[in-house]
């Protein structure tokens, strides 16, 4: 908590001491007149997708509060590292900002040979809006009630079963593949195209498993389509409050998420940083947004940019050695 | 060995060409079993198949029905055409909306027969102005319209 | 029955107010400007117009949005039978007969005739939606990894019918769209293929560069070449007669409407290239029951007729898993799902229960934006008849500046620019040795998903081949596979052997 305030005090006496000395000068007035034309936001997945309607979601209201369009630019690919790269690269002018996730921000990085932007040296991290919790479902047909009855099959049956995910080195691999090391099963990883065609694929029993992200399996989980048996977060979801975490079904410690938060490229003047900060702190703390996210599986949540490099920073370490672990490294 | 058809063999060639290039290139993918089939895999068989076909197609010309020659080019549209539009993609993004159509307009008309100053002038800042008024003003794309914006 | 009879009142009721009605008809109107323009397909409009219906009450966004959605497909047909500019993969089939129709000097029975095949088809998908939504869905379900190979494979077979010429070229011509088709990032090793190293490659060609320069700058180039008057004598052939169809017109159409409605409404509900594969496979059939099949690619109007109608009916299925499962099909159905999250519309197995107002309320506006499409595209007819009279010395430096301004939209990219070049000399290229583009071009859209899921099906197998074959839906595709293999290769073997008896051309 002290860390919390203290950081904040120290951004905020950044952002004012930076502010205030040029304020009479060039800057005040592109600050004033900011922004001059359509901001655009780069979503790194396909439209469609739970990044995406979030990205939406907020994107819409930003644009109310600035008086300018905010138009989402869908640029998916590569795990995100497409668009990623593309926002990095941008003019830091304020007219560009990203929607960064774990994935594109903490997962590719780990997993790629490559990837041509740094997390943290390249970008100026705003706030996180939204995280999702990561929920793991069975095909209904999967003779498994719960998560140990699914351990126990999977043992049962080394290297039958099948996983999908959205994506080679995507955080629904990496999810099930965390489970697979710590409860050392052999479950076989069928890649798809994203998330839609990794859902439909466990709906329709072509692959028994997936670790989804809340938004997407979470409407299949309601309507009894697909049988949710852990929740990846460290308190269960108020959405399924009888489904118990994987953390408490004998995995203490456990922990997937997805968050969500907006970046906007290294060098981009400090007072407009500030007015962005502010404008998607407050929407992401609006009741009507809240519900909004809620209805979409995921819960709002705001912090400092201080509060997120360290964040990174902490999951670039926990995913790395996944990544290693599994051997998965992208070209 | 009279080549009848000339357009069977210059099509046999390309598609032979492309062929062998997608090999060469695939040769960097991990090439993998037929039941675990690589990055590579797909790309080398289709390099393959169409080199075959490449050669079927070319020795076609031989036995052609009719004879059939490619005939002329259009060598000054093909260049004024690849420029205006290359100029365009370049400018867009370093002078300006305005400019690179304008150009656009302008080289592209040239590759016809009946250039006439008189009309493409009037066409050139008539088709600027509308596509301005449709694109940037009605769908917003984010397009600067002079090198200063 | 009488339930539907409630449920679909219940959604008139919703959708029909005076305001609702302006909605859709700016909705419909906007679209088909929009959807005119050379590459600007479905999803760049709508991604475009979307912003402007935020502010909209729920109901009256959704109808603005059906309305704009059934206008930029009409619009992409318009400029594909005009000027032979394919905004999307399906419109190439649209761009054969329809343009060819165009240089006849019928382009007014060709849009016409596309107009009231997608009304038709239209209609029958709003009512299979109404009716059978949820079983529909349960279709697509059934398609997993082996049943998509399968059917793409049709698909590239059934797409050598589509070449008039040889049908070595054209199975030459599928592989080379197959190449084209890799490049960018392998979905299954999440590696870069034939990228040269360039970033902006990695999500693959666009399909906009592609088909703007294999038929927009070949097809200009080609007709420079001729020379612009024998190209504005072409497209304003002195018979221009009939604006409308014709009764004959009406009677070769009827069945190729109904034919094409029917593909479509198969295919529209499988995500994944449904409205390209329809569009395709009504061609291709009605070329086979066509009394006339000499006259397709030269102006038939059927191949106009089948293609519009399948690919409509197709898109208005590819509602049915993005309502009822909230899976959507393809991109412009992502953006409309999140178009209607929005709008505090979860999609999904519980829309219909939960706010059946709004369920309802929407495929009643879907008819609407049908209707309306069809009531403001006929008085158009002429209008965009007239804009051929534009001599083409004039037309093509405009039809020119549209297009580059369309593919740069599209990304925002100076390198799909620069493609294009290269894809629009290729094209020129491809006219000049005989080789037709169409089948590269359904090979390009299809051949990706051809080969993740046939990687895809054998890693399910554990690399068992079997697996196509041990699936009815799967095995049914291959037999039908095998037999238009069998019904193209059959008359090239008559034809060899008639001419080896020097027997006289059907008798």
């Amino acid at each position: 908590m002290t860390i919390t305030i203290k950081s904040t005090l120290a951004v905020a006496a950044v952002t004012l001491a930076s502010a205030l000395p040029i304020a009479a000068g060039a800057q005040a007035a592109s600050n004033q007149t900011y922004p001059t034309k359509p901001v655009r936001l780069v979503v790194a997945f396909p439209a469609g997708g739970s990044t995406d309607i979030i990205a939406r979601l907020v994107g819409q209201r930003l644009g109310e509060r600035l008086g300018q369009p905010v138009v989402v630019d869908n640029r998916g690919g590569a795990g995100g590292t497409i668009g990623t790269e593309i926002a990095a690269k941008a003019a830091p002018d304020g007219h560009t900002l990203t929607m960064g996730t774990t994935s594109t921000h903490v997962i590719a990085p780990a997993a790629y040979a490559k990837v041509n932007y740094d997390p943290v040296k390249d970008f100026e991290p705003l706030t996180l809006v939204a995280s999702t919790p990561y929920l793991l479902v069975l095909n209904p047909g999967v003779k498994a009630n719960n998560l140990k009855e699914f351990i126990a099959l999977a043992k049962s049956q080394p290297g039958k079963l099948n996983f999908a995910s959205a994506g080679t080195g995507s955080t629904t691999q990496l999810a099930m593949e965390m489970l697979k090391l710590a409860a050392g099963i052999d479950i076989v990883h069928v890649p798809y195209n994203g998330n839609g065609p990794a859902g439909t694929a466990v709906l329709g029993g072509q692959v028994q498993a997936l670790f989804g992200s809340m938004p997407a399996v979470l409407p299949h989980a309601q309507a009894g389509r697909l049988r949710p048996i852990g929740v990846g977060t460290a308190k269960r979801s108020p959405a399924l409050p009888n489904v118990p975490t994987v953390a408490e079904s004998g995995f203490p410690g456990f922990e997937v998420s997805l968050w969500l938060g907006f970046f906007a490229p290294k060098g981009t003047p400090k007072p407009i940083l500030a007015r962005l900060q502010k404008e998607l702190t407050d929407i992401a703390n609006n009741p009507e947004m809240k519900a909004a996210f809620e209805k979409n599986g995921a819960s709002s949540v705001t912090n400092t940019p201080a509060e997120m490099n360290a964040l990174m920073k902490a999951e670039l370490e926990k995913y790395s050695k996944v990544v290693k672990a599994v051997g998965i490294e992208l070209k | 060995m009279k080549i009848k058809s000339q357009t069977d063999l210059w099509s046999g060639i390309m598609f032979i060409g492309f062929g062998l290039l997608a090999i060469w290139i695939s040769r960097d993918y991990p090439f993998g079993t037929a039941s675990r089939m690589g990055p590579g895999f797909f790309p080398t068989w289709i390099g393959i198949i169409m080199t075959v076909l490449g050669v079927m197609i070319a020795a076609s010309c031989l036995k052609a029905e009719d004879e059939d020659k490619v005939g002329k080019w259009a060598w000054r549209p093909m260049i004024l055409m690849s420029v205006g539009f290359l100029l365009f993609g370049w400018g867009i993004d370093h002078v300006g909306f305005v400019p690179a159509s304008a150009a656009l307009v302008v080289i592209g008309a040239a590759a016809g027969t009946q250039f006439r100053w008189k009309e493409v002038i009037p066409l050139a800042i008539g088709l600027v102005i509308g596509c301005w008024a449709l694109f940037i003003k009605g769908l917003e794309l984010p397009f600067p319209l002079f090198w200063w914006r | 029955m009488e339930e539907l009879f409630a449920n679909l009142a219940l959604g008139f009721q919703t959708a029909v107010t005076l305001q609702n009605l302006i909605y859709c008809f700016i909705g419909v109107f906007v679209g088909t400007l929009v959807g005119v323009l050379p590459g600007i397909g479905p999803l760049a409009a709508i991604a475009m117009l979307l912003p402007a219906t935020f502010n909209l009450p729920p109901v009256g966004a959704l109808i603005m949005l059906a309305g704009i959605y059934y206008g930029t497909q009409y619009g992409g047909s318009t400029t594909a039978i005009l000027v032979n500019l394919p905004g999307e993969s399906a419109s190439v089939v649209t761009c054969m007969d329809g343009h060819a129709m165009a240089k006849n000097g019928r382009a007014g029975p060709a849009l016409a005739i596309a107009a009231v095949g997608s009304f038709f088809a239209g209609t029958v998908g709003t009512i299979l939606i109404a009716l059978f939504g949820p079983p529909l869905a349960e279709v697509a379900l059934k398609f997993g990894a082996p049943e998509y190979f399968s059917l793409m494979t049709m698909g590239l077979i059934a797409s050598a019918v589509l070449a008039s010429g040889s049908m070595l070229k054209a199975i030459a011509m599928i592989f080379l769209g197959l190449i084209f088709g890799i490049v960018g990032t392998d979905v299954n090793s999440g590696m870069s293929r034939f990228t040269f190293g360039a970033s902006g490659l990695a999500d693959g060609l666009s399909f906009v560069v592609v088909a703007m320069g294999l038929f927009g700058f070949g097809e200009i180039l080609s007709n420079l070449e001729k020379g612009e008057e024998a190209s504005s004598r072409d497209l304003l052939n002195a018979k221009l007669t009939h604006l409308y169809p014709t009764w004959e017109d009406i009677k070769l159409s009827t069945g190729s409407i109904i034919r094409g409605t029917a593909i479509g409404a198969f295919f529209g509900t499988l995500p994944g290239a449904g409205p390209t594969i329809s569009a395709f496979s009504a061609y291709a059939l009605e070329k086979k029951v066509a009394k006339n099949p000499e006259m397709f690619g030269k102006g038939a109007i059927q191949g106009v007729a089948g293609p519009e109608s399948a690919n409509n009916a197709a898109a208005q299925c590819a509602f049915i898993p993005t309502l009822t499962l909230g899976i959507p099909g393809s991109g412009t159905m992502a953006l409309m799902l999140g178009a209607l999250t929005i709008q505090g519309i979860a999609p999904g197995p519980q829309v219909m229960t939960q706010r059946p107002e709004l369920f309802w309320g929407l495929i009643a506006s879907m008819w609407i934006g049908n209707a309306m499409l069809v009531i403001l595209n006929l008085p158009l007819v002429g209008l965009w008849v007239k804009l051929l009279r534009v001599p083409y010395r004039l037309l093509f430096p405009a039809i020119l500046t549209f297009m580059a301004i369309g593919v740069y939209s599209v990304n925002n990219l100076d390198l799909d620019i620069y493609l294009t070049v290269f894809f629009g000399l290729m094209g020129y290229v491809f006219v000049k040795l005989k080789c037709e583009p169409a089948p590269l071009i359904l090979a390009f859209v299809l051949g990706p998903l051809m080969e993740e899921n046939l990687r895809r099906a054998l890693l399910i197998s554990r690399g068992d081949p079997l697996v196509f074959f041990n699936r009815p839906i799967s095995a049914t595709f291959l037999i039908l596979t095998i037999l238009l293999l069998v019904v193209m290769i059959l008359p090239a073997v008559r034809k060899k052997r008639e001419v080896a008896y020097q027997e006289p051309p059907s008798a």
